[in-house]
């Protein structure tokens, strides 16, 4: 019932100012009264209805009066359901976005357009200062004060938008909304974004393309869409029926607000994501960099779960498993060496990477193929707006990056190159060899980026990484990442999206030794991967989600000829072989909200996978080890003739039980299925190591995951927290007896072995992603232990006893630190303390001839001392002029800042009665760098 | 290849980002000690043949622990045998002659150790090898930086003939051999009786020759080769150290070569791996090396060490004052300094050494260690010129 028409009657009459005068006297006379009125509790259900029944609802339960006028609410529906909550807090919410706001006067409350009653005389204060004061005790200043800050951010002033046709009929009676989130300074989509309705606490986070969905009862709702480093933008929403809207989101004008980890705290409250991390390239500019190489795959490695074997060291080892575990997508691109320089930097260039999630845990069902994680990187679209361009120099190499609208608003490109140039320092050194050695690499990204309409987007992405190494004449090695991909994404209906993505992504490498040359060879190894992906989504119903599709992919692989080189090499050309398979899958999942506090996801992958011929497999005499000396026949398949046929489930569930608004606890269950693996006998991958697929007797790997976790976050303070623990068996891991050798013949299974793995681990994160202090620590316990036991002795390592992976470290403590000074000034810190890798110790000495050699015993029973780091960086911004032609960017780095060895590797050689042991650190001394970005535009300018 | 990549990775590491290379003392505590260790690598060479029986030892002051009082011995397939005796604690030896050693013959070795135990060894065959068809060197820098600087040296190579599939495994011992000079000085002694007394000629040994044993394993398989000339395999480094003068004079390499079977090739091989590629940044795991000698009783018990039978051909090369190398010889070695008054010596502290020098007109008497004046005091060092020199 409308109790203040006369009020309004007045008050409508004047011009602002005077209104406020007139309400003076009201006010005054309520004043005495505010002191009784507590914060009264009630309990709020409406889904669909007007504002009448919400404010009789609250009215009946609080003793309160609502005053407002009714065509303010005509054709506003309202759902909003909330136990024990304050008026304050449901009217606040109930009226974000509508352009109305409520003051409280004692135990009335009166509904204003655009404006608030102020409780504080004088009424005109203008001070910055006292706003802030007021703000952090919840008061308000005026609409005055309001404006003075956000007059120049209109994306802060709140506004209705409408979505579906008014007088639609919906049969199901809940409409299903497809929003489309743009950044409005480059038109690039905004992925990762939050769209929470806070009526209902119901969110839904963006996809790449900056699509976000979300089915919503018809009616008003208000909407906040916010995202790290963009300014929050809060509409009130109309939904009639079904319909698409698009939100345009600023970049935040205040540097402060930029937090180190992607994802809002609530995200990982709401949803049933476990085992997983986010990160935008934009939240981590501040963290200390190696060698001014910012990368991605280094600082992942702060992250709990996540290790390696070494300091320079291709890959990660995920929640205990091999490198090989893991795979690397660009943009759906499988990258399968993620490596410069043996280890030293990452494959991908920082700049064109946006956001990166990695999967450990519950990973979705349209990834699959690698058992412990799969990382997924997605490159940055061309700026759609205008032509801009970036560019930065380290010591050790250079990158630019264009971009810019092809078609203002619907299209844009992107080209992006990095390259070293450290050959210089090489060519300083003394010795001839070391001075006729090359050192290089470069990468390269191109992409374009097509969005007709609303309902349709294309992307292309190709990306090139080149490495090359030559060692005076003695030695060649060159390799090389080529893909590309492209997506089509068609928003059917608001409640169906179909997506299709080919990739096709070629990884080889080179290499020619002659340090012997009657043995001197030269190799080239080739794997093709080519994958067609088709993904849907389908929204049903109000909290209902479905996720189906089906991939296919091409493996061809020429494991190379192993050919003489020079006319004084008499080997023998070795022929190791080329394979071909078909790996497929069909996937669901199902995501549904079954009630406040219980969120389920199930999802099942069905994969397939075959070996085809031709092939040529040796039969082996039974009870004798696999070798060449065993063969007692062959078989031989012809074209496209399977060779193996391997097919099962993967089922994948995880569950949230939601313990209040900020804490949830959550289980998943995890399977995967790896078709191809990595040859390697070395403890990290070195750049020979070869994929190879799974064959007639190497059989696929298989890995189920029990993960259970507890979050909390504490919203105020900007904290989340989680504890995760996990335990994970697979089967089947490839292992390799000693001296294997890849190289000298074609029969894999000669030299291969195959045992479980398990592991387990208990990860605490606590993370501040808000103020002027942010980062994260991390602790992690852990432990990865591997059997491999045949029925005869030949089939067993260590003695057939379970041993420790070359990577299982129990303890790792990861803090990262980020300190805004001010908006040109951080300074950002990493400390990072690893327990030392396992590592074969000798037992003994022994002599045969006077010499003494070593006895190692048992694999991996000791450990190189631990692994401790502290980094530290200065990052500054140039001048925050807005009108200025380039912004510039200096990084100051100190890399092991504590100048500590941290060993890489123990190892012993033999003397003539004694032996010597020796500790390998990489980098034995604090690694000082300075780099310089520079960016057309101003400090906000992307 | 993966040697070649750790150097490269070392290259890297040291010039981009300072690697460092420190000494490491694993913990003795860790140990496991006294493992039954057996060698015997045995060759169609007529002569002493020798078999080595020990326990492994812990790392802090190693030394031979020899197991005496066994019995060895070892068997041809027809069942001939011969049995080593004891010459030396934890040594037994054998003369093995032509009609015995018949190559294409398989042979194994028992051992009874005092504790009762008996071990025996698989079969394994004797094996032609094939000749070394010439032995060179090259003047070489070594670039391989790992405690030092890079030096100029030598890098000596062999070329030989591989037409034959029992050549398919083979492996080298590397014995140097080098003249030494001690600087032209005037030797005294001061005896026991507190005489000062000048060395005669016959006993101020300037001339020696010293010999060593390299250490380090190199094995190769052939099998991956076609029949033909393999050339310039190489092999040790001699690098050129003023203060070594191994290259000042006349410097010897010889060279073995062993024809192996598929096993006792495994076996090096691995040794090989474990022992001289180990570290930098592509480690691999050590082979927990598997001997081929047994417990007959106890299947389960660790045995150390490997039996061979091996075919052997030598050849020897000689470098003369090779060219290209700075051999200006370290004038300042040896040289008797003056240090001033010491402390009084007694008895215990003789005798007690000195050289006087001729510099620059002039001379200089001091003390020296006793190397200064008698070159023998060197490790492997005789002054009796070598039969081959």
């Amino acid at each position: 019932m409308p109790r203040c028409d006369i009020c309004w009657n007045i008050v409508t009459l004047f011009p602002m100012r005077i209104k406020r005068l007139l309400l003076v006297p009201i006010l005054l006379l309520s004043i005495a009264s505010m002191a009784q009125s507590g914060s009264e509790r009630v309990n709020v259900r409406i889904s669909g209805e007007d504002f009448e029944s919400l404010a009789r609802q609250i009215e009946t339960q609080c003793g309160c009066a609502i005053y407002y006028r009714p065509e303010w609410f005509q054709e506003k529906l309202f759902s909003y359901e909330a136990d024990s909550v304050s008026v304050d807090d449901v009217l606040s919410r109930v009226l974000m976005g509508t352009g109305l706001q409520y003051s409280r006067v004692g135990d009335h409350y009166y509904i204003l357009p655009d404006q608030r009653l102020n409780m504080n005389l004088p009424v005109f204060s203008t001070s910055t200062q006292n706003y802030q004061e007021e703000q952090a005790t919840g008061e308000y200043m005026g609409v005055k004060d309001d404006l003075y800050l956000t007059g120049t951010r209109p994306e802060k002033m709140a506004r209705s938008i409408e979505v579906g046709e008014r007088g639609a009929s919906l049969a199901r009676g809940v409409a299903r909304i497809m929003g489309k989130l743009i950044n409005i300074s480059n038109g690039e989509p905004v992925m990762g974004a939050t769209m929470v309705d806070l009526g209902s606490g119901k969110g839904a986070v963006s996809d790449q393309n900056g699509n976000v969905s979300m089915a919503l009862k018809p009616g008003s709702h208000a909407m906040r869409f916010s995202f790290i480093g963009m300014a929050s933008v809060d509409v009130n929403m109309d939904v009639h029926s079904d319909g698409d809207f698009r939100i345009e989101m600023h970049p935040a004008v205040i540097a402060l607000d930029e937090v180190q980890i992607m994802g809002e705290l609530y995200r990982e409250i709401n949803t049933t994501d476990i085992g997983v991390e986010r990160f935008s390239m934009n939240s981590l500019k501040s963290v200390p960099v190696f060698m001014g190489e910012r990368d991605v795959i280094k600082i992942s490695k702060l992250l709990p779960g996540i290790t390696s074997a070494g300091e320079a060291s291709v890959g990660v080892n995920v929640r205990g498993g091999n490198v090989d575990q893991n795979i690397f997508y660009l943009d759906r691109i499988p990258i399968y060496n993620t490596s410069h320089l043996f280890g030293f930097f990452s494959a991908f260039n920082s700049d064109i990477i946006k956001d990166f999630s990695i999967y450990k845990g519950n990973v979705p069902v349209n990834y699959g193929g690698r058992l412990s994680s799969v990382f997924n990187i997605l490159t940055r679209k061309g700026n759609n707006k205008s032509f801009t361009a970036h560019a930065g120099i380290s010591p050790v190499s250079a990158n630019a990056t264009v971009e810019g609208p092809i078609k203002k608003g619907h299209s844009s490109f992107l080209v992006s190159g990095r390259s070293s140039y450290s050959d210089w320092i090489l060519n300083r050194m003394q010795d001839p060899l070391i001075r006729d050695s090359d050192a290089f690499f470069y990468d390269f990204a191109g992409s374009l980026n097509f969005q007709p309409n609303e309902k349709n987007v294309f992307n292309v992405l190709y990306y090139q990484s080149y490495d090359k190494f030559k060692y005076s004449t003695l030695s060649d090695y060159e390799y090389s990442n080529r893909g590309a991909s492209a997506s089509w994404e068609k928003h059917v209906s608001p409640a169906f999206t179909s997506k299709v993505t080919g990739t096709i992504s070629t990884y080889q490498f080179a290499n020619t030794d002659q340090s012997e040359i009657s043995r001197a060879y030269t190799h080239d190894y080739t794997l093709n991967h080519n994958e067609l992906l088709s993904e849907f989504q389908w929204i049903p119903a109000l909290k209902h989600k479905v996720d189906f599709g089906a991939s296919i992919i091409y493996y061809r692989l020429d494991r190379g000829v192993v050919e003489p080189y020079g006319s004084a090499s008499i080997r023998n050309p070795t022929d190791l072989g080329f394979e071909q398979a078909m790996e497929g899958a069909l996937f669901l999942s199902d995501n549904i909200e079954v009630s406040k506090w219980l969120s389920l996801s199930a999802g099942l992958r069905y994969s397939f996978y075959s070996m085809l011929g031709p092939q040529t497999v040796m039969l082996y005499e039974e009870g004798k080890p696999k070798s060449e000396n065993s063969i007692i026949d062959s078989i031989s398949y012809g074209n496209f003739e399977p060779v193996n046929f391997h097919s099962g489930p993967e089922f994948r569930g995880a569950i949230n039980l939601k313990a209040g608004p900020q804490t949830s606890f959550k289980f998943s269950y995890n399977q995967m299925r790896q078709y191809l693996f990595m040859l390697s006998n070395t403890v990290t991958i070195s750049p020979t190591d070869q994929w190879k697929l799974s064959d007639y007797y190497i059989k696929p790997q298989f890995s189920h995951q029990l993960t259970g976790g507890i979050y909390h976050i504490f919203p105020k303070a900007g904290i989340s927290t989680s504890v995760e623990a996990y335990y994970k068996e697979s089967s089947d891991i490839v292992e390799y007896k000693d001296g294997a050798d890849f190289i000298t013949s074609p029969l894999t299974e000669t030299v291969v072995l195959q045992g479980s793995q398990s592991a387990y681990g208990l990860e605490f994160m606590i993370q501040k992603s808000s103020g002027r202090l942010d980062g994260w620590i991390s602790y992690t316990y852990s432990r990865s232990e591997m059997l491999v036991k045949g029925t005869a002795d030949y089939e067993s390592i260590n003695n057939g006893n379970p041993y420790p992976s070359n990577f299982d470290r129990p303890h790792v403590l990861n803090i990262v630190a980020n300190y805004s000074i001010n908006r040109r000034f951080s300074i950002a810190s990493n400390m990072v303390y690893m327990s030392g890798r396992p590592v074969t110790y000798p037992t003994s000495l022994y002599y045969i001839n006077n010499v003494a050699y070593i006895d190692y015993y048992a694999r991996n029973q000791f450990r190189i001392p631990d692994y401790f780091r502290v980094d530290i960086s200065l990052n500054i911004e140039g001048n925050l002029k807005a009108d200025k032609f380039m912004h510039s960017t200096w990084s100051i780095n100190v890399y092991n800042l504590l100048g500590r060895n941290n060993p890489q590797s123990i190892y012993f050689t033999p003397h003539e009665y004694y032996i010597k042991g020796y500790a390998f650190s990489v980098i034995g001394v604090p690694i000082f760098t300075i780099s310089w970005n520079v960016k057309l535009g101003n400090y906000e300018s992307n | 290849m993966m040697k070649t990549f750790s150097k490269i990775t070392l290259l890297l590491t040291v010039v981009l980002v300072s690697a460092c290379l420190e000494r490491y003392y694993p913990n003795e505590d860790d140990l496991k000690k006294g493992t039954l260790v057996i060698n015997a690598h045995l060759t169609d060479q007529p002569g002493d043949h020798v078999i080595e029986i020990s326990r492994s030892v812990g790392l802090s002051y190693p030394s031979f622990y020899p197991v005496s009082g066994s019995f060895a011995q070892v068997v041809r397939e027809d069942g001939d045998f011969r049995e080593f005796s004891e010459f030396r604690p934890g040594y037994y030896k054998a003369y093995l002659g032509g009609d015995f050693l018949q190559t294409g013959s398989s042979f194994l070795i028992q051992v009874i150790t005092p504790d009762g135990n008996e071990y025996e060894s698989d079969l394994d065959k004797l094996r032609p090898v094939p000749e070394i068809d010439s032995l060179y060197y090259l003047v070489e820098r070594n670039s391989y930086a790992t405690e030092s600087d890079s030096f100029s040296g030598l890098r000596f190579y062999a070329d030989f003939t591989y037409d034959k599939e029992a050549y398919e495994y083979l492996r080298w011992d590397l014995t140097e051999t080098y003249e030494f000079h001690n600087p032209d000085m005037e030797g005294f002694i001061l005896d026991v009786d507190f005489n000062m007394k000048v060395l005669p000629d016959t006993s101020n040994y300037r001339t020696c020759y010293i010999t060593n044993a390299l250490s380090g394993i190199h094995s190769m398989a052939l099998s991956f080769l076609d029949f033909g000339i393999y050339v310039k395999k190489p092999f040790a480094f001699v690098a050129n150290i003023q203060q070594e003068q191994k290259l000042h004079h006349k410097y010897s390499l010889l060279v073995k070569q062993y024809s192996l079977g598929e096993e006792g090739f495994h076996y090096w091989n691995e040794l090989k791996k474990t022992s001289q590629e180990q570290g930098f940044l592509f480690d691999r795991q050590p082979a927990l090396l598997k001997s081929n000698i047994h417990n007959v009783n106890d299947e389960n018990e660790i045995i150390l060490g490997f039996f061979t039978m091996a075919g052997v051909t030598e050849k020897r090369a000689f470098a003369v004052e090779p060219e290209g190398l700075d051999l200006s010889p370290y004038r300042w070695y040896c040289f008797p300094v003056p240090r001033g008054p010491g402390g009084y010596l007694t008895r215990e502290d003789l005798p007690i050494y000195y050289a006087r020098a001729w510099m620059d007109g002039g001379s200089s008497f001091a003390q020296v260690n006793k190397h200064c004046v008698d070159c023998r005091e060197y490790k492997n060092s005789t002054h009796i010129k070598p039969v081959f020199w």
